[in-house]
């Protein structure tokens, strides 16, 4: 019997990270990187330490955040993996740790911060 | 018996060799992108966590030229991958959820739905954002 394959939750993953990278990535680029600090529609104060800190103090908004950045960064392993695999480095078990590894890694990071957040509200 | 020794083109710098490769590795490159736009905002969630102090210097560097200049990049980036991943999405969607839809639903509609939802997404964000954030 074949041993089964992890392929499907990475696959999952960088899918799911994917579509919402697509979805909501460029207007987040756009608000936060762009419009926000030049006041295109923002006030000055926008996005300060204050309002930031009601904002991600919500469980909704500081682990939906949290779960963002997860996903982004499985998307990236992946599509990273596999495309160092077209350049000609082997997709080998150590790469693929170093890959999702880090992934999780941050990952865990981003829920843990997101956990602090919450808490203190 | 010998095998016969027959040619094989080699691998070497196989990008160069159609402009649709470089496309290819263009779409992939954007992975490299959103992985650091993903440490980006850890980083100012982990400085929000940290304090006033170190939010403000976080927000600084947001709010400084080369910044602006980096994310007009950073969107160029999210903007094509979102065009791109929209554009393979028929292919993607798996077969036992695209023989559900419904007679005369074609590729091109699905792209054209996929399109439609992240317009619509992204205002919805928008003014929630100028609303809530001022």
């Amino acid at each position: 019997m074949k041993p089964r394959s992890h392929e499907p939750i990475f696959w999952s993953l960088f899918g799911g990270g994917g579509m919402l990278a697509a979805l909501v990535g460029p207007i987040l680029v756009l608000i936060i990187g762009l419009l926000v600090p030049i006041g295109l529609g923002f006030g000055p104060e926008a996005m300060n330490y204050e309002q930031m800190r009601g904002l991600l103090g919500h469980p909704m908004m500081g682990f939906g955040l949290a779960i963002l950045i997860a996903l982004f960064f499985f998307h990236a392993a992946h599509r990273i993996l596999h495309t160092l695999h077209d350049l000609g480095v082997h997709a080998s078990e150590r790469l693929k740790l170093i890959c999702y590894g880090s992934a999780a890694g941050g990952s865990a990071l981003a829920v843990l911060v997101a956990l602090v957040l919450v808490l203190r509200g | 018996m010998n095998q016969p020794r027959t040619y094989t083109r080699g691998m070497q710098r196989w990008w160069l060799r159609r402009p649709s490769y470089r496309f290819y590795l263009l779409r992939e490159g954007t992975s490299v992108v959103i992985a650091l736009y993903g440490l980006f905002l850890l980083a100012g969630m982990a400085a929000l966590a940290v304090g006033p102090g170190a939010f403000e210097t976080w927000r600084g560097l947001l709010f400084s030229p080369l910044s602006w200049l980096l994310h007009l990049v950073v969107l160029a980036a999210f903007t094509f991958h979102a065009w791109t991943w929209f554009k393979v999405l028929p292919l993607t969607v798996p077969p036992v959820k695209t023989r559900r839809f419904p007679r005369g639903f074609t590729d091109a509609t699905l792209n054209r739905v996929a399109l439609w939802a992240w317009g619509v997404v992204s205002l919805v964000i928008l003014v929630a954002a100028m609303r809530g954030l001022q």
